[in-house]
């Protein structure tokens, strides 16, 4: 390990003349800095930007819009032609496409976090009532925040789980155009393509160097932001979002309407154990495209720092985040059916994955010197 | 290596000659870390004030309503808790929703208790509570309502042969409402002061808006906000012991102008009565002002010093009221000829109520005096067998007190 030893050599140089006329006293303080350079210097912050953006980040979105591309054409040969056949390809494509985003919703920074691209994307539970206004009225804009929980996945998960109690009767609305559920489904997957374009383009565009060279630790630079996107994501996203709130930890009693995917209803759990992988993944530096590739991650750069520290802080998370896995492992493939027949497994998931906000939050910021940039909700 | 001493040599007099040289200075690359720094800091120091008391330009810079009505809906729900009229619905609304309460300013403060329980801790704790309200309403309510009495195993109401005391009890002999009383002392109030309010994380986390001197929060009578975040936090952690008391004397208030009688200062005050903790309730409001006082000092060592304090005297009232109870009801069932049952459930339920909070404590080690699991085997071990309570014999009783003894390190 290298280190840098800075030394500051103040040299205080006093010297008093005392003179008849002008002045009594003059102070001369000279300050001489001296670096020695000792081996070498700090943690590579450069490099762990560059393998964020260019083995994690970046290939995250190519593989998501290529798979929502492929969501599109489904689509289309369903709405074209409604058959079981086209609806258990688009349904198998969603899973598939909505697996991909969970490695996405992380990042939200720069053109992302603009244009509230998880927010379009990903907010459950859709609105179903404003949904079926916007079929049956058509003067809807998706653009609108006021539709944003009328699109994304969720909105895609009831169009093709939730409008109807059985496959049938869902292929009829499909097949009877006037109905508008063919125009709606397209007008939603048309525009989370062109939202991931726009963040897609960003990255390849001049963001991704802006990115890599924010090395400094600073509220605005790019570190801070990932670190605090990533704290953040583990928090609301995967925690609160995914486990607590249908558990009912921030209720009165648990809210199983709440869970992502809840008219695919077997998808939840899936859904989760994708996230906790992109958490993990993330963490420990592994590549997107090649899970035996890793790079410079935080868990090296809290190693960096714990150097001298035998029970280290990186494996502590990565306990907890294990612990949690393996909780998540027990429950029911459908949160909905776990938490209305034993709720309790579902708090201890959450207990577990709670016990890891804390090492985040204030074990690990601490560690990297890093302030949490976004409050909580103080209650009064 | 070489190193570059500049020296500047002032030579003056009447005229002032100033000669500058450079002197190249060979140096031995051994660089000897020894630093001698002079550090000026500035030290705050912090006099303590006779009483909790502060302002700014005049005002008064201390308000903690939301946690006098938080304490007044707990006084409130350990009445309805015992009350043969309550319902579910009714129960439920002013534990998870803060409405329903006979006080009509509760059911406006937007103010709830449900949501403040246990947050620290473990998730399942606070459902807990909602199986409590269920279980009174739905099966206590109804039995004692159709004047089924209590017995192992039967829900209904017991009354001592002496008929000194009476309790309503589902069938295992849970008196619901201390309960739920006893175990919000712990999950409310004690957590959210320790491991809330006075946490370190949470008061450090308001430290650059405290240094910056930005206010907040705006206090009753000031026109614009006066109050910082750390401030803010530390009178809230205050209010939830002292809220429902006199803010500017410690121990409960006047009884003529209402006072705790249910809740965290009033059991406090019962251990001052203690010989051994006599002028506790006076160590723990003098903390909670100096740590005020240096919290306006911008003194934090001394705060945390302070609340370090309230956290270990406080968590004491948890520490020796669940003992406390297993030996009361251990001597209201040792006599097998005279057994005063509603007095020993009564007492169980206090004791289950207060061992449930010791997961929330901090000892003098910083540690609290039970974890979550441990808390659990202690309630399971309490409550175990299809009796529950009713099951338990006074040398269990005194066990159980003995090992909470040796946890807690403190005995009466």
């Amino acid at each position: 390990m290298k280190k840098l030893i800075s030394i500051k050599v103040v040299l205080l140089s006093l010297i008093l003349l005392n003179c008849t006329s002008d002045s009594d006293t003059i102070d001369v303080i000279e300050e001489t800095e001296l670096n020695i350079e000792e081996q070498q210097t700090e943690f590579d912050r450069s490099s762990m930007l560059s393998f964020w953006a260019d083995s994690i980040i970046i290939p995250s979105i190519n593989s998501f819009y290529i798979e929502l591309n492929t969501l599109n054409a489904y689509a289309t040969s369903f709405t074209s032609n409604p058959n079981s056949g086209n609806l258990n390809q688009l349904r198998d494509q969603w899973l598939k496409t909505y697996q991909k985003w969970q490695h996405v919703e992380m990042f939200d920074i720069g053109v992302a976090e603009e244009i509230y691209f998880k927010n379009r994307i990903n907010i459950f539970p859709a609105n179903v009532q404003l949904i079926e206004n916007n079929i049956s009225n058509l003067g809807f804009n998706l653009d609108d925040s006021y539709n944003f929980a009328a699109q994304g996945f969720a909105g895609l998960d009831y169009l093709l789980f939730g409008i109807a109690q059985d496959d049938d009767t869902i292929i009829a609305k499909f097949s009877n155009s006037s109905l508008n559920y063919d125009s709606y489904l397209a007008a939603i997957i048309s525009k989370m393509i062109d939202l991931t374009i726009s963040v897609k383009s960003d990255w390849e565009g001049g963001y991704r160097d802006s990115f890599i060279q924010s090395t400094d630790n600073t509220a605005t630079s790019s570190i801070n932001n990932m670190l605090n996107d990533f704290v953040f994501y583990f928090e609301k996203g995967y925690r609160a979002n995914k486990f607590g709130i249908p558990a009912g930890v921030f209720s009165g009693g648990p809210l199983p309407d709440r869970i992502e995917a809840y008219n695919g209803e077997i998808y939840s759990k899936i859904l989760a154990l994708e996230s906790t992988t992109v958490i993990e993944n993330f963490f420990n530096g592994v590549s997107y495209n090649d899970s035996n590739i890793t790079g410079l991650s935080i868990k090296n750069y809290l190693d960096f720092i714990e150097n001298d520290v035998s029970e280290k802080l990186s494996e502590r998370i990565n306990n907890q985040l294990q612990a949690g896995r393996n909780k998540i492992d027990q429950l029911n493939t459908n949160f909905k059916i776990q938490i209305e027949e034993n709720n309790h497994e579902m708090l201890l998931t959450y207990d577990a994955i709670q016990s890891t906000v804390i090492l985040l939050k204030v074990d690990m910021l601490q560690k990297l010197n890093v302030s949490v940039d976004y409050a909580d909700a103080d209650g009064d | 290596m070489t190193l570059l001493l500049s020296i500047i040599l002032l030579a003056s007099c009447t005229k002032t000659e100033i000669e500058y040289r450079d002197v190249e200075v060979p140096v031995e690359t051994i660089v000897e870390k020894i630093v001698t720094q002079t550090v000026t800091q500035t030290v705050n120091v912090v006099t303590p004030p006779e009483e909790y008391s502060f302002t700014r330009n005049g005002v008064s810079t201390v308000y903690y309503t939301g946690q006098s009505a938080r304490l007044k809906m707990a006084t409130a729900l350990k009445s309805s808790m015992n009350i043969l009229t309550s319902t579910q619905a009714n129960v439920n609304d002013m534990f998870n929703n803060g409405t329903g309460f006979s006080d009509e300013s509760l059911n406006s403060s937007g103010k709830k208790v449900g949501n403040k329980v246990g947050t620290s801790g473990s998730a399942t704790v606070k459902p807990l509570f909602d199986g409590w309200i269920t279980e009174f309403t739905t099966i206590v309510v109804p039995a004692v309502n159709n004047s089924i009495t209590a017995t192992r195993t039967v829900a209904g109401k017991y009354t001592d042969p002496s008929g000194a005391k009476t309790v309503y009890v589902n069938a295992k002999g849970f008196e619901l409402n201390q309960i739920l009383s006893k175990g919000l002392i712990g999950a409310l109030q004690v957590d959210q002061i320790v491991n809330g309010y006075l946490s370190f994380t949470k008061l450090d986390g308001a430290k650059q808006d405290h240094e910056d001197d930005i206010y907040n929060y705006t206090s009753p009578g000031a026109s614009e906000a006066n109050v910082t975040k750390m401030e803010h936090y530390w009178d809230e952690g205050f209010g939830y012991l002292q809220g429902l008391d006199n803010q500017y004397a410690p121990g409960l208030g006047d009884a003529s102008i209402g006072r705790d009688g249910a809740n965290l200062n009033y059991y406090l005050s019962k251990i001052n009565a203690q010989e051994k903790e006599i002028g506790i309730t006076k160590r723990v409001y003098d903390a909670f002002s100096a740590g005020r006082a240096a919290i306006v000092a911008k003194n934090y060592e001394e705060r945390d010093l302070q609340a370090n304090i309230i956290k270990v005297e406080l968590s004491k009232v948890i520490g020796y009221k669940s003992q406390y109870y297993l030996r009361k009801a251990a001597a209201s069932i040792e006599d097998v000829e005279d057994v005063e049952w509603a007095t020993a459930l009564h007492a169980l339920s206090e004791a289950y109520g207060f061992i449930l909070g010791l997961q929330y404590t901090k000892g003098a080690n910083g540690e609290s005096y039970l974890t979550h699991a441990e808390v659990n085997e202690h309630l399971t071990n309490l409550s175990a067998g299809d009796g529950g309570f009713w099951d338990r014999t006074a040398e269990e009783l005194r066990t159980m007190a003995d090992q909470l003894q040796q946890s807690t390190g403190l005995s009466e």
